[in-house]
């Protein structure tokens, strides 16, 4: 594909989405409470898309989408900026960019059939389902059960920190379907419509306020052979590419698509001018720290995007320089919001949405450094993958699992304690 | 250790030339036994001239040429290595020099100077801050107009081989303007005075500049019209002096991570401890970006967003370079703490590096201007 293909395609993206959408001033910020109304108004403009073919761009025709490249996507995306494209809050990044790109890479022809085509028309939100209340960084320790009958699966147990669980249709779930091998070698990945019997949706309140973030409880939910996503027991594999892209941040980065070296931190800009210090040397100077970090990162993924395609290093390894980066930036990022704001990030007059942001990203600043893989974990993995250097001395990676429960001592999920006959 | 994106051959032909030639005119070991910078050895700068070192930023025409379609990135490749292997020499004074010479020079100038600069013949060094560290035109140098003379007066620090250089370009300012000048060192008037300092691995000097009369010859471009171009001098001098650092953090974090892999405590290598592998991997993230930003600045060159680019590599490479080599004594631990172990002479030369050419905190308060956002008021 030339460029004046591309050229082209963006011309024609322009000019429909200038007749089609409604332009936005600035990028507004995801929803961050969905009810059914907005939702049903959401699944309008991405029906919208996709009839008009603007949906699933860089996803095979087979299932729905456009079959052309990521860099289609991306031209997309670019035009798309000052539109209102829909806003799925937080099950946009995991549907699109995280969930579906997964599937893809390991997914059955018939399981990609059966769901894609049906994400591309918005009528599917996924949610991940993978962390559990006593497994998180040692995501390969999860303890939700998934025993096999036949074709059939039967799955218990519980997720947590589950963003957006409330409004999704399906749930990409991990689940442990061998007790009596090694963590890593009895993982399986299942797609759970949300709505089965068994289970059951119980929101959990951030420490911004909002009710992002769900427990989800499995109990006895019935799943068929269709439903399971790469191979039996091979789940670590397909768990390495979700990790790998979510900490890759992903494609589908409308946000992004304006270059930070553009202006100087323009929210930081005003923030100071909202408070009246612009001129103050301090200020000037921490926003232009919050520039160079900007710009730095920006660049820091292009070189990591890179590298991983010349293929210097195994890709989900390089992602952690990108997730370490936005672990460590956002929050510093954040306070230094806090340090222009003072003390206009204390107090703000009833119902002011936009004088309370400030405290508000403070406060969700560290879910970059938590969520999708701590930092503490993105340095392990950049000391021992890529810097070669020797691995923690690890307890539990060539033990049975449920050897190592019972050596622990943990509590198992209710109802499934790690006897022997369970363990079978 | 750091990772390669792949280059044009030609580009990675000559950081490689670059490297070996270091490695056998001037090698580290070399410095070892020193106290104050050895200078460069004889032929060192002809040879390196050889090897198109001074040529890249100059048109074909003129007796120069690059290697790839982005000058700067083929000069940063060079200055990259210099870093590493610590290389002696006004490197980056030459090329701005050749540069501005070739953008600006007179037809005397380009005769006489930039040949015997461009083939490394001769030097030229570059005295632009004054005694309290500010990179500006005019801070350190003033003149004054008398007939067809221009008078120098002014006094500048940190003047690489200020000894033994032919030339010293200076950014003077006046009143009317700002005018760049390149003048012979031998010029009476003109004082050299030789420097101790926290670089080991260079030779920085003092010059004064006492009524120094030269000629309209001396002038590169309009008189009182330098502005422009000494602004972009400055930038160029930024993006390879941050070059200079990254090839010096390189070796540096490379040296201390294999360190880290072999050296043992409590019966395991000292790297599988996390509280130093986190300390490594924290700056591996670091020192990659490093490498992306500089990328960057080099690949703006000719572009209008240079400047900002400029600033925003070398500050945030000037505070990497400095947190880099104090992680790696760290790291090292007593050993590193010593003259006869090198990581010395790579600490002192990155933070300087830090500072030469603007340091972190000037860098950030010339982004409000370039983004047009305005002086303090
Ligand atoms: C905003 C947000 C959204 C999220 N969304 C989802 C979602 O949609 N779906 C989902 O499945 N999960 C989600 N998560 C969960 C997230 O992935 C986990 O919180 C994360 O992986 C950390 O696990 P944990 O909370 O159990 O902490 P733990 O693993 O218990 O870690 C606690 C602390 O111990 C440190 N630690 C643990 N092990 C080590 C080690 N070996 N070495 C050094 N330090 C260690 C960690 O770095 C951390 O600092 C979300 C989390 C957040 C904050």
């Amino acid at each position: 594909m030339s460029d004046a293909d591309l050229d082209a395609y963006r011309a024609r993206a322009r000019s429909w989405l200038e007749a089609n959408l409604e332009p936005v001033g600035s990028p507004r910020p995801r929803a961050t409470d969905v009810d059914p109304g907005f939702l049903a108004e959401e699944r309008r403009r991405q029906r919208e898309l996709c009839s008009a073919g603007y949906a699933g761009i860089a996803w095979p025709s087979t299932y729905g989408g456009q079959g052309l490249s990521s860099r289609h996507e991306r031209v997309f995306n670019e035009e798309a900026e000052g539109f209102r494209t829909p806003d799925f809050g937080v099950l946009g990044q995991t549907t699109f960019g995280i969930c579906v790109p997964t599937m893809l890479a390991h997914g059955s022809p018939e399981l990609l059939a059966r769901h894609v085509p049906h994400v591309v028309a918005g009528n599917s939100l996924w949610v991940q389902l993978f962390s559990e209340p006593d497994a998180g960084s040692d995501l390969a320790g999860v303890r939700t059960r998934a025993t096999r009958s036949g074709d059939r699966w039967t799955v218990s147990g519980s997720k947590i920190w589950s963003s957006g669980a409330y409004f999704a249709d399906h749930g990409l779930c991990l689940a442990r379907t061998s007790w009596d091998v090694p963590k890593h070698r009895g993982l399986t990945w299942f797609a759970v419509p949300m709505d089965a019997p068994g289970v059951t949706i119980r929101r959990l309140r951030q420490i911004t306020g909002a009710s992002e973030f769900c427990q989800v409880f499995l109990d006895g939910v019935e799943l068929t052979d269709a439903d399971v996503v790469g191979e039996v027991d091979a789940g670590w594999s397909v768990a390495r590419t979700m990790l790998a892209t979510e900490r890759g941040g992903g494609s589908r980065g409308a946000a992004d698509a304006a270059h930070p070296a553009d202006a100087l931190a323009p929210d930081l800009v005003a923030l100071a001018d909202g408070v009246g210090r612009r001129d103050d040397p301090q200020v000037r100077d921490l926003v232009a720290r919050a520039h160079v970090a900007d710009v730095v990162m920006a660049e820091l993924r292009s070189r990591v995007i890179a590298l991983s395609r010349a293929g210097v290093a195994d890709p989900g390894s390089l992602a952690a320089y990108v997730k370490l980066a936005h672990g460590t930036v956002t929050p510093e990022r954040a306070r230094i919001g806090l340090q222009i704001a003072g003390a206009a990030a204390l107090s703000w007059p009833e119902g002011s949405a936009a004088e309370a942001a400030t405290a508000h990203a403070f406060l969700a600043g560290r879910s970059q450094s938590i969520a999708g893989g701590t930092n503490e974990m993105m340095r392990n993995v950049i000391g021992e993958r890529l810097l070669g250097l020797p691995r923690e001395h690890s307890v539990d990676t060539d033990v049975p699992f449920a050897e190592v429960i019972r050596r622990t001592g943990a509590t198992p999920a209710p109802g499934q304690g790690p006897s022997g006959e369970c363990a079978r | 250790m750091t990772y390669a994106l792949p280059c044009p051959p030609e580009r990675a032909l000559l950081a490689e030339a670059a490297s070996r030639f270091a490695r056998d005119h001037s090698p580290v070991e070399a410095l070892r036994t020193s106290d104050v910078g050895a200078p460069a050895p004889g032929g060192y700068h002809r040879a390196a001239g050889e090897l198109g070192w001074f040529a890249m930023l100059v048109p074909a025409e003129l007796g120069g040429g690059s290697v790839s379609e982005s000058p700067l990135a083929d000069v940063v490749a060079i200055a990259v290595e210099r870093g590493a292997n610590l290389q002696p020499g006004p490197f980056t004074a030459m090329n701005v020099v050749a540069e501005s010479l070739g953008l600006a020079g007179s037809a005397l100038q380009r005769e006489e100077v930039l040949p015997a600069l461009v083939e490394g013949r001769r030097t030229a060094t570059w005295a632009v801050t004054d005694g309290c560290g500010r990179w500006a035109p005019g801070a350190a140098v003033s003149y004054a107009v008398d007939g067809d003379a221009f008078v120098l007066d002014g006094f500048a620090v940190l003047v690489e081989e200020a000894a033994t250089a032919d030339w010293v370009l200076v950014q003077a300012g006046s009143p009317s303007g700002v005018t760049i000048f390149v003048v012979p060192t031998a010029t009476p008037g003109l004082e050299v005075a030789p420097r101790e300092g926290l670089d080991v691995t260079r030779r920085f000097g003092a010059v004064r500049f006492t009524g120094v009369r030269v000629g309209r010859s001396a002038v590169v471009g309009e008189p009182g019209r330098g502005g422009e171009l000494a602004v972009h001098q400055l930038c160029v001098a930024a993006v390879l002096t941050a070059a200079d650092a990254v090839g010096a953090m390189t070796r540096d974090f490379g040296t201390t991570l294999e360190y880290a892999r072999t050296r043992v405590a409590f019966g395991r290598p000292i790297g599988s401890f996390q509280a130093v592998k986190h300390l490594l991997a924290d700056t591996s993230l670091a020192l990659e970006a490093c490498q992306a930003i500089l990328a960057a600045a080099a690949d703006a060159y000719g572009t209008p967003g240079f400047t900002r680019y400029v600033a925003v590599a070398k500050a945030y490479i000037g505070d990497a370079a400095i947190t880099l080599g104090q992680n790696c004594l760290q790291v090292l631990g007593g050993i590193g703490y010593t003259w006869e172990h090198e990581h010395h002479l790579y600490m002192r030369r990155m933070t300087a590096d830090a500072f030469l050419f603007g340091d972190p905190g000037a860098q950030r308060a010339s982004l409000w201007p370039a983004y047009g956002l305005g002086e303090v008021a």
